[in-house]
């Protein structure tokens, strides 16, 4: 067991930086827009400029451009070399700058950690120097960005993970019971529903009916007792407002993961419902709370805790579409704009994803996608992880060798 | 299995047992599939929709594909008539005056496909990646593997959502927003992608097991090459649970395609000619939804650009799934409900 936990933590963390290089490969070097080529491009233009062939001044970038892209993604290192220095360059811990009175200054960038004759200095992704956006809002530190947006993302998960468990496994529970009951059917086929349409079609069709539908009811027909839910945004201060505006994102998020719980809960109580001890159990007369939860139950858990862990990565995925579709301030929609995301159809309450243009794409906004993506992996890795351990001290009799897909 | 081709030259042809009427793995399959309810009810729901969507578009009057030149028909309610020729609009027109029932048929036809051309390709080569690694074992399998297992690591979302990105604007032909091809394409390449290492785990997990089974080391005794052995009986083996997986995969495309739709990354509908999946159609119509302001549902607020396809796209994602959850209750009655 423990040669299996440390092999799959191995495997972690030769996955994250791997995982890492291959972003960076692709979105800074691969990509026509990215860093890479536009240095590139730069490249030629200076070096026809400083050799005078073809001046070409309005077309020429700065000098101070260039040297910031280089400076930047560390682009006159080779590949891979370039990735490794751009997570952490021990070298590079100053920023030259200038200050009001226009005299050139140093300033100390990264960080500097000394314990006795120890020091570690250096800048770079790993020391939080994620550097700023460049297209989603433009001149914008990320780590602002980051900060101001990542309490909406987590107050959303927590939710709809509540959501998804305080019902998902009750309604297992009742179809494993009622096994093969009008009851049971009825929860199949809704838990087989929820997993059968897009989330943001769930969110579409909760903004009509439990949002737009009585609010037009309520405000033209007059029915006054008729009470809606908002269709989306943050909502206002106070707590009330911030529940409400919660309640249909985070029961859309939790729809699928709470399909996909009750129906793994309702298998595993299946499969320990038919076990000799439980016959036992049943034959010596316990009561069948007793036989159900305290025999049965507590068993059949074991399975879903682990793979509870690995349902992080889904619902960050879920979050991008979730956050874009109820216009809430979160990471993932953040996300969905660094990427180039767009909406195809412009309405006024989704006014922040930019109608899509005709032809073409919004750009890449690379400094925060890269740090997106990194931090995304970075929860992946770890969830993973967790669930492993999860997965052997829990339970000793693992079969090592089937594992679910992480997304 | 029974195979009705013709044995190779040199193999024996016509043996006695070809003569009985054994059940072979379809037949037992069938039998098993045919008492499961919701599977059944799956199937004939899913035929259904498929000929549906062959037909519809062929049988309903209105076209899909051009503006209305009359735009008094433009978001035209259920039941209007067309004056100029007579036809109904069944299911009411959308913004451009386009036949609602036609286009909702008519877009499952290139969602149902965009579904389906992946899936046959990740079985394709899930089982060839999956046998090889399986049969071979060694360096291959743990090469091979470990890329699996890295792929199986990354967000599935996120990673399309680069990998769209970087083909279209890497391509130097036809324009991704302007062509319907390139956009087909694309989603086809990141599907496959990253679709073949969950198929591709479990072939090799059913080949490990295979592996050491008499039958197969009976072929290894009498000389049988890898190709025969992972062709010949390994993949008839191999079938049903790659059918069942198949069943799934093109639920999770339909969703998918739809997904990428949303984020403007799909087979656009402001293409020429036209083409129209669930996705876009849902992604165009859901504005309506948000300048609700009538009541009824069905008539001034055009909320039905939203129901109807995604009613559509339920239908059919749902009875793929009965289908996938039949077959996998027959084949492991131990889950049977």
């Amino acid at each position: 067991m423990t040669t299996y936990l440390i092999r799959r933590i191995l495997q972690s963390i030769i996955f994250l930086p791997l995982a890492s290089l291959l972003i960076y490969t692709l979105l800074v070097m691969w990509m026509p827009s990215g860093p890479q080529s536009q240095y590139n491009a730069e490249k030629v233009i200076l070096d026809r400029a400083a050799q005078d062939v073809t001046p070409m001044p309005e077309l020429a970038p700065t000098r101070a451009d260039f040297a910031d892209l280089e400076e930047r993604y560390k682009l006159n290192n080779p590949w891979p070399l370039n990735f490794f220095v751009w997570l952490f360059d021990p070298n590079d811990t100053t920023l030259k700058g200038y200050n009001i009175k226009g005299q050139p200054i140093v300033i100390q960038k990264g960080i500097n950690i000394s314990l006795g004759s120890l020091s570690l200095r250096g800048s770079g992704m790993l020391t939080g120097d994620f550097g700023t956006s460049t297209a989603y809002a433009t001149g914008t530190p990320i780590a602002t960005i980051l900060a101001s947006r990542w309490g909406g993302t987590l107050v959303l998960l927590s939710a709809s993970f509540l959501i998804a468990l305080l019902i998902g496994i009750p309604l297992g529970v009742v179809g494993a019971v009622r096994q093969r009951s009008p009851l049971d059917h009825t929860i199949t086929f809704f838990s087989l529903a929820g997993l059968s349409v897009p989330s943001y079609v769930i969110g579409l069709l909760f903004i009509m009916f439990l949002a737009i539908l009585p609010k037009a009811l309520h405000d033209q027909n007059g029915w006054d007792w008729l009470p809606w839910l908002p269709a989306g945004g943050m909502g206002d201060d106070d707590l009330w407002s911030r529940v409400t505006h919660l309640a249909l994102p985070a029961t859309t998020l939790a729809l699928p993961q709470l399909a996909w719980i009750s129906r793994h809960t309702r298998f595993a109580l299946l499969d320990v419902l038919s076990q000799d001890y439980i016959r036992t159990a049943w034959a010596k007369g316990l009561r069948s709370y007793k036989v159900i939860f305290k025999h049965a139950l507590r068993n059949s858990l074991i399975p879903l805790i682990t793979q509870l862990a690995l349902l992080v990565p889904v619902l960050m995925s879920g979050a991008i579409v979730v956050e874009t579709v109820f216009a809430l301030q979160g990471v993932g929609k953040a996300f969905f704009r660094s990427i180039g995301g767009c909406l195809i159809t412009y309405n006024s309450l989704l006014s922040d994803p930019a109608p899509c243009p005709l032809i073409g794409y919004f750009p890449i906004d690379y400094p925060l996608a890269l740090t997106l993506l990194l931090i995304m992996l970075v929860i992946v890795a770890v969830a993973n992880v967790v669930a492993d351990m999860l997965y052997s001290i829990v339970d000793p009799r693992i079969n090592y060798e089937s594992k679910g897909r992480t997304m | 299995m029974i195979s009705t081709e013709t044995a190779p030259v040199g193999q024996p042809t016509g043996t006695a047992i070809d003569t009985y009427a054994i059940p072979g793995h379809w037949s037992l399959l069938w039998k098993g599939f045919r008492k499961h309810r919701i599977g059944m009810i799956g199937l004939i729901i899913f035929v259904l929709m498929i000929l549906a969507v062959i037909f519809v578009p062929i049988i309903s009057p209105n076209p899909y594909n051009r503006v209305n030149p009359d735009s008094s028909l433009w978001a035209a309610p259920i039941g209007t008539v067309d004056h100029s020729n007579g036809h109904v609009f069944l299911l009411g027109s959308d913004k451009i005056g386009r036949d609602n029932l036609t286009l909702i048929f008519q877009a499952g036809r290139i969602s149902l496909t965009v579904a389906l051309i992946p899936t046959l390709l990740i079985l394709i080569i899930g089982f060839l990646v999956g046998a090889a690694t399986g049969y071979f074992g060694g360096w291959l399998d743990s090469i091979v593997m470990r890329i699996a297992d890295f792929l199986l690591g990354i967000p599935i979302l996120p990673a399309y959502i680069i990998v769209i990105r970087l083909i279209r604007d890497t391509s130097t032909g036809p324009h991704f927003a302007e062509d319907w091809g390139a956009a087909f394409a694309t989603i086809i390449i990141a599907f496959v992608l990253f679709g073949w290492m969950g198929i591709s785990r479990m072939v090799r997990g059913l080949v490990l097991s295979l592996r050491s089974q008499p039958f197969i080391e009976a072929a290894q005794a009498l000389g049988a090459g890898a190709p025969r052995i992972i062709f010949r009986h390994l993949l008839p083996n191999t079938m049903v649970p790659l059918l069942v997986a198949g069943m799934f995969a093109v639920g999770d495309f339909i969703i998918m395609e739809a997904m990428l739709a949303y984020f403007g990354l799909g087979i656009r509908d402001t293409l020429q000619p036209t083409i129209v999946t669930w996705g876009n159609l849902l992604t165009s119509g859901q504005d309506q939804v948000w300048f609700m302001t009538n009541l009824n549902p069905f008539e001034q607020i055009r909320g039905y650009l939203v129901l109807f396809p995604s009613a559509l796209l339920l239908i059919t994602v749902l009875s793929i799934n009965f289908i996938g959850e039949g077959l996998r209750d027959v084949l492991d009655p131990r889950r049977h409900s």
